[in-house]
């Protein structure tokens, strides 16, 4: 049996070939991919979210040496009540407090608008907004892409092996899809979370999951049968490759740009279902994310109790930021859709 | 019995029989599923009297009892799918018996089949007006950004859809009552109807006000059944025209549906409500600001649309608020089935022959494109039990979601889980229904 | 044409958007000039109407609010705001006349009077079905104690029953003639069980409920044929109907002004004592002083200009045509509604937020009492384990944690501190010089304190935190040891921002705190169902935090949260707090009759608590209330200055008078 023939330079190492022909579908991929704005404008979201990220830990440093006076630092040093001794005290998204809160008769929280020490004002424990927003986009980027990851993983395996093996398998899965597809997830979560303490390692793994056996599978298994025809197929069959060689070596591989697709769009779906879970107080593992802060200004009374926008730092930063993100991934799938699918390509 | 057997195994009742089997497989699959899942989990209904230092430990041992929370798990799992099977979706633990002739198997609980049924009416009028609502501005939109592919309208749309799509919908939700209920004071905040008009109503239609009877789900259901009964009728006129030469056909449909809706705009003023129930009888003087002006009402029976209208009131702004959020969805997918089927050989061909823009755009490329999105429409109906949990809650509006998440937060058990078992079955009939009308529709679709 | 017809549809749709809009405003304002609504705003509908149901399984805050409003009248109560023990129905005309009726004699018994002329009401019809008569008394006891029917008790009927009849005290009621009953009893006294229980007890309408008891008792499960009874024509002896229920939207009552107790008229000089009177039926002359001198109340009801004499003074109506309950989905709806006017009270045990105070303190027209609540929030420790059960340990946690700070700085002044188990406002039973330790003091005044405590009982440290007094720093140590062993880690549960931010703040503030002086704590916060079923049900916890709502002021809990024979699985001493020294004081405090003595018995356990702390008390927090004072005559509530606020007790429907 005849070995295919690599037609590059024999010279050429072939770890060096395939990084070049990945280069290679990077970069005509990018190209098209660059040539949707819809696409580039969720691209740029994302980056903004992930500087924000890396800018979190060095946010209380910067914070002291840029907004703190040396007079502020002291007095909150020597502050009546709970005095602090580092900067990072003040920043913390879930203990901290601005030792300099006037401590006045019937005032209403300990709410600062925003200013020089707090570009997005206090909530009303007197915790910093834009380190909450910054603390809690980690989680929701992790959550998000695990959840994805596991929906893309299952969805994939099982799209490749209930195409290529059909029968029972794939009945068995199909019928599966059913009952995930038709699953009232929002209910779903609600319910078990009223039942269970859920973490947000657990809830990427439920939502993972529960995306993953449903319609994904339906998706990639249509497209596993296209690919399953294709003559390599047969070619590498013939070749002698064992079905566990075949699925995983040939089908997946050709599956993974409409996979790829696929967990930008769970990804929304699933920082979505944490955001609205951790709003209705159904997470409790988690001490801050952005729905945690919705909630708090919601429940505390700044959202419809503030007349003219009042309090609109409270509730405006996470609001915008989650759906900026959602919205983001959504955008970054569209544009990728463009890539994938040739027939969304401009004539 | 051969002939039977012949119609049985013939094309389209084999495909409904085989369709049907796999729905009951589905069903068997999802109510086991949940019932895994949830059994699996810490506490009890017995916490919540933990609070309460009068109970002791031997009235909270009575209370286990009395719920069968102490029968071992496979017993409970038999119980559950038995329950399922007999048509009971189970008995409240905190919502108590409020009917005259108490539930056979309930006892002094309320069962939660009562408490669905309570609720359905409401969440089904709201999600059906939206869902049709949202979804003719969503397809209306769709067809217009795939056919000016590339102009700024796309882009423009494209990004305000996602967002909107994407918006986190209590927030947005939250937002909205606040600029139009709170700040600009224009419609209600919440609920669904206002305790002033309807603490003088004695009686609707054969239904007298009596505990626990809810009268205003008396009218709701009227709704429901007239807005039915003209989509029947509407439907009908539809079909008859597909009759009439070509020429005529746009032309009797339409007028049709104007004479059919002027028809109905003077029976719903006039009280000519299906049934009996074209009165209610209101105990003593009240009056109604409707359009423009005062309508008084002395003592004694009144027509029922001041009524219907305190829930038009009451669901403008929920029906805003998810529509602004839905019909993206629908107008996104739209123009990507419209931008396929655009390339398609008879639209070119169409286009070719010459015919104008926007014959091509609604006769050839909009009507091909519109099965993935009728489909989509069939699983928003199915799922609006399910996505009405924000909104409900948001809006006070008493219906089935804000039902799950109460009993949920509250450890509600059995209704919680009924509303969640319900919520799936009444998605995988809709499922079914769906398929089965596809089937019919669509000839390519049937199984051989 | 057919552009002409879409536009008639669109300026159709127009006229009816705008149409529902404007209707929208200005209904209620035409609804209110016909009749005297009292609208009053609750949070969740109805879960039971049958009246025995709500006061035992189907125990919710909102059904008391509806459902119990002028039902059941009880031998004896508090009087309003004061909280002076009064005859109810019982027939006495002076305090000594009504202390001598409930005196329970040597041979165990007691007979009671009850009033002539007090009428039942059908609330459907709203007319009159009979007199209420010792048949009546009589019937309720015996029915509901578990004497007539085989298969009901108390203990079975469960929720608050047991805590009103107790089966273990009472023995039978017996009928002397029309108005006089006569109490047979197991014990000679019993505080809790007789002055606060049996005559306290809502009595029932034996014409209704005597066929239903004797079915129920036949049936296979008694105690469920009983609650299934729908229960909404029951009659009624108050002041209210309960005629109207549209489910999910609003529940009314009508007013009954035939009812027995309108137009009593009752003062309350400044010189002390108190009088009741229903011209020509009856008068009460009460003596004592008060029990409760809550002062400073702004309430209509207190005349210091007109009568400089007259403290309180109070006559019952309703003097309104209905009282509606409206219900809301949520807080924010709800005070949305009563800013715009659609409400006129919020009832919300749950406490107001922080934003909407202010915006309700803004708004014109909106009354404000805040008052405190009668609760307790705490922090407990496992006691069986080291190093939880060193007294000191104890301490060294309540000195570290800054009570003032957290509720001044972090949560604005939303809670009380508290230091004892009794709350303050308890006036009654509260005693006023229990230990506060590390009030008042600066963190490292605190955290010296704390180490010197936990270094004579024999801890010792790998690090030694270091502490700075002049300078206010404590350097944090690490490596706690208790006798040579290191102190492992531990977990403190505590409920979760959601559910209370109060209690979660605090939470955090006590890790953040005792970790600083090396006490090794890692904060958990969870659901609550998670912590009562760590906590109660399966005793698997280290430290927790949680609050109690304390019912009545007879403070009877110091006896069921710290008494080691309940402190096995399910039982109310989690913590499993045993003194043998401090059982003994409880049961005495059981067995104890006088006032006098109930009081210094309850006083010492309060000190002996404050010392040895199986909790460590935290906060409590102020009811906030609001309403529309602009409708009420007068502009203010009748009263407002009272423990567990407006909405507690004894209702103010029956006194309020709308404009």
């Amino acid at each position: 049996m005849q070995r295919a023939r690599v037609t590059f330079e024999p010279t050429q190492a072939l770890w060096r070939v395939r990084l070049q022909l990945l280069w290679r579908g990077l970069k005509s991929t990018w190209a098209m991919f660059a040539e949707s704005k819809i696409g580039l404008t969720g691209l740029g979201i994302i980056i903004f979210f992930i500087l924000l990220w890396m800018l979190w830990p060095i946010y209380p440093w910067l914070m002291e040496r840029l907004a703190w006076t040396p007079e502020e630092l002291e007095a909150a040093r020597n502050a009546p009540y709970g005095a602090i001794s580092s900067i990072y005290q003040v920043y913390d998204p879930v203990t901290g407090y601005d030792p300099l809160i006037p401590l006045e008769e019937n005032r209403e929280g300990n709410i600062l608008p925003p200013s020089r020490r707090h570009p997005l004002g206090t909530d009303q424990y007197g915790r910093d907004i834009l380190a909450q927003l910054m603390a809690s986009t980690g989680s929701e980027f992790t959550l998000g892409v695990l959840a994805a990851l596991i929906t893309v993983f299952i969805g994939t395996c099982i799209g490749a092996i209930t195409a290529y093996y059909g029968g029972f398998v794939d009945t068995f899965f199909m019928r599966l899809a059913d009952v995930f597809i038709l699953f009232p997830l929002v209910s779903f979560l609600i319910v078990l979370g009223s039942m269970m303490e859920l973490t947000l390692l657990k809830l990427a793994l439920i939502l993972g999951i529960l995306f993953g056996f449903g319609q994904i599978t339906i998706i990639l298994k249509s497209q596993a049968l296209a690919i399953k025809v294709k003559p390599y197929i047969e070619a590498a069959k013939v070749a002698g490759g064992g079905h566990f060689h075949v699925i995983f070596r040939h089908i997946i591989p050709n599956m993974l740009p409409l996979s790829f697709l696929y967990m930008m769009f769970n990804v929304t779906s699933a920082i979505f279902s944490e955001a609205a879970l951790s709003f209705f107080g159904l997470l409790p593992g988690a001490r801050t994310t952005w729905g945690i802060m919705i909630d708090s200004a919601h429940s505390g009374g700044y959202i419809l109790g503030g007349r003219s926008f009042e309090y609109w730092w409270l509730w405006v930063p996470p609001g915008v930021a989650i759906t900026l993100l959602c919205s983001a991934f959504y955008l970054v799938g569209r544009g990728l859709d463009e890539v994938v699918n040739p027939r969304l390509r401009k004539r | 019995m051969a002939r039977i057997w012949q119609v049985l195994t013939s094309g389209m009742s084999k495909y409904i029989i085989v369709r049907l089997l796999q729905i009951v497989l589905v069903l068997y699959l999802y109510m086991t599923l949940v019932f895994i899942i949830l059994e699996a989990q810490p506490g009890d209904i017995t916490d919540i009297y933990v609070g309460n230092p009068k109970i002791t430990p031997e009235a909270r041992e009575a209370i286990i009892k009395q719920l069968g929370l102490d029968k071992p798990l496979h017993e409970r799992y038999l119980n559950y799918l038995k329950n399922f099977v007999t048509g009971h979706l189970g008995c409240s633990f905190k919502w108590g018996n409020i009917r005259e002739v108490p539930d056979p198997v309930c006892r002094e609980q309320r069962p939660t089949w009562d408490l669905i049924k309570e609720r359905l009416p409401r969440t089904v009028l709201l999600f059906l007006t939206y869902t049709i609502i949202s979804f003719y501005i969503g397809f209306f939109l769709g067809k217009l950004i795939a056919w000016r592919r590339g102009a700024i309208i796309e882009y423009f749309s494209t990004v305000v859809g996602v967002v909107l799509f994407t918006v986190f919908t209590p927030w947005f939700a939250l937002l909205l009552v606040w600029i139009f209920a709170v700040n600009l004071g224009i419609v209600p905040i919440g609920g669904f109807i206002n305790p002033d008009n309807w603490r003088v109503v004695e009686r609707v239609g054969t239904v007298s006000r009596d505990m626990g009877v809810s009268l205003s789900n008396v009218v709701f259901n009227y709704i429901l059944m007239w807005l039915g009964g003209l989509t029947l009728v509407w439907g009908v006129i539809y079909l008859v025209s597909q009759r009439f030469p070509y020429a005529w056909q746009r032309r009797v449909a339409r007028w049709g549906s104007v004479c059919i809706g002027l028809l109905a705009m003077g029976a719903f003023f006039g009280g000519a409500w299906p049934g009996s129930a074209d009165q209610a009888v209101i105990a003593s003087e009240t009056r109604f600001n409707f359009f423009l002006w005062q309508l008084e009402f002395p003592a004694g029976t009144i027509p029922l649309f001041p009524l219907a209208l305190d829930f038009v009131q009451h669901m403008i702004l929920p029906i805003l608020t998810l529509t602004l959020i839905s019909f993206a969805g629908t107008m996104l997918l739209m123009r990507n089935t419209m931008l396929e089927t655009m390339r398609e050989d008879y639209v070119m061909a169409a286009k070719a022959k010459g015919l104008p823009d926007q014959v091509v755009r609604d006769k050839h490329a909009a009507r091909n494109a519109l099965l993935p999105v009728v489909t989509s429409l069939i699983f928003a109906i199915a799922f609006s039990v399910d996505g009405g949990v924000f909104t409900e809650t948001i809006f006070s509006w008493p219906g089935m979601g804000k039902l799950l998440l109460e009993s949920a937060i509250e450890q509600d058990y059995p209704v919680a889980i009924g509303t969640l078992v319900f919520t799936g079955i009444f998605a995988l009939v809709a499922h079914l229904i769906a398929d089965i009308l596809y089937a019919f529709l669509d000839p390519r679709i049937r199984y051989d | 044409m057919m552009k002409y017809i879409k536009l008639l549809a669109v300026v159709a749709l127009l006229t009816l958007f705008i149409g529902a809009v404007l209707s929208s405003q200005s209904n209620s304002v035409v609804q209110a000039q016909a009749q005297k609504i009292y609208k009053l705003a609750i949070f969740e509908d109805l879960s039971s109407l049958n009246t025995l149901a709500v006061l035992g399984p189907k125990a919710t805050v909102w059904n008391f609010y509806v459902r119990l409003n002028g039902w059941g009248p009880s031998l004896f109560g508090f009087s309003d705001k004061f909280y002076d023990y009064i005859p109810g129905i019982a027939d006495a005309s002076t305090e000594e006349e009504a202390n001598k009726m409930k005196t329970i004699g040597a041979d165990k018994t007691a007979t009671i009077k009850i009033k002539k002329g007090i009428k039942w009401f059908d609330p459907k019809t709203g007319k009159e079905v009979g007199e209420l008569t010792a048949e009546d008394v009589a019937f309720t006891f015996n029915a509901i104690g578990g004497k007539l029917y085989k298969g009901i008790d108390p203990i079975k009927m469960g929720g608050n029953w047991p805590g009103i009849i107790n089966p273990e005290f009472f023995e039978k009621a017996e009928v002397v003639d029309k108005y006089t009953v006569k109490f047979t009893l197991k014990a000679q006294c019993s505080y809790s069980d007789w002055d606060e229980g049996l005559l306290f007890a809502p009595i029932i309408n034996k014409a209704y409920w005597e066929p239903k008891f004797e079915a129920a008792s036949k049936a296979a499960d008694p105690i469920k044929a009983l609650y299934e009874h729908k229960g909404d024509d029951e009659p009624v002896v108050g002041g209210w109907f309960f005629q109207k229920w549209e489910p999910g939207a609003f529940a009314e009552s009508t007013a009954n002004k035939n009812h027995y107790g309108y137009g009593v008229k009752s003062i309350r000089p400044y010189a002390g004592g108190y009088t009741e009177e229903k011209p020509g039926v009856y008068k009460y002359v009460h003596t004592t002083k008060i029990a409760f001198p809550y002062d400073g109340d702004p309430g209509t009801a207190i005349l210091d200009k007109d009568k400089p004499t007259v403290r309180l003074e109070l006559t019952t109506g309703p003097f309104v045509d209905a009282a509606q309950w409206r219900i809301y989905g949520d807080q924010a709806t709800a005070v949305a509604a009563l800013i715009k006017g659609d409400v006129h009270i919020l009832l919300n045990p749950l406490g107001v937020a922080a934003g909407f105070r202010k915006q309700l303190r803004e708004t014109k027209g909106v009354g404000i009492a805040e008052n405190a609540g009668n609760g307790l929030f705490y922090m407990s420790f496992n006691l069986r384990r080291e190093p939880f059960n060193v007294k000191e340990f104890r301490q060294a946690v309540s000195i570290m944690i800054d009570r003032e700070f957290v509720t001044q700085q972090l949560l604005a002044g939303l809670a009380i501190p508290t230091y004892g188990i009794v709350p303050s406002v308890n006036t009654a039973w509260y005693n006023p010089n229990i230990k506060t330790l590390g009030k008042g003091l600066k963190e490292a005044e605190k955290a010296a304190q704390a180490i010197e405590l936990l270094k004579k009982a024999g801890f010792t440290w790998e690090v030694e935190p270091k502490v700075d007094i002049a300078g206010n720093r404590v350097t944090p140590g690490r490596g706690l040891k208790y006798k040579g062993k290191a102190v492992a880690p531990f977990e403190l549960l505590a409920p979760h921002q959601g559910y209370d931010p109060l209690r979660a703040t605090f939470a955090l503030h006590i890790e953040e705190r005792l970790n600083k002086i090396g006490i090794p704590v890692k904060v958990n916060l969870t659901g609550f169902n998670t912590i009562a079923n760590r906590v109660f049900d399966e005793q698997k916890f280290d430290a927790w935090i949680l609050g109690w709502g304390l019912g009545g002021t007879f403070p009877d809990y110091l006896v069921e949260f710290f008494h080691s024979r309940n402190s096995g699985l399910g039982g109310f001493n989690p913590q499993g707090y045993n003194n043998p020294e401090y059982d003994k004081i409880a049961e005495e405090f059981e067995k104890a009759c006088e006032l006098s003595k109930l009081k210094e018995l309850a006083f010492k356990m309060q000190e002996m608590l404050s010392d040895e702390l199986p909790y460590v008390p935290l906060f409590n927090a102020p009811l906030f209330e609001a309403y529309r004072a602009d409708v009420i005559v007068g502009e203010r509530m009748p009263y407002e200055k009272v423990l567990d606020g407006i909405q507690g007790v004894n209702g103010h429907l029956s006194y309020i008078q709308l404009k």
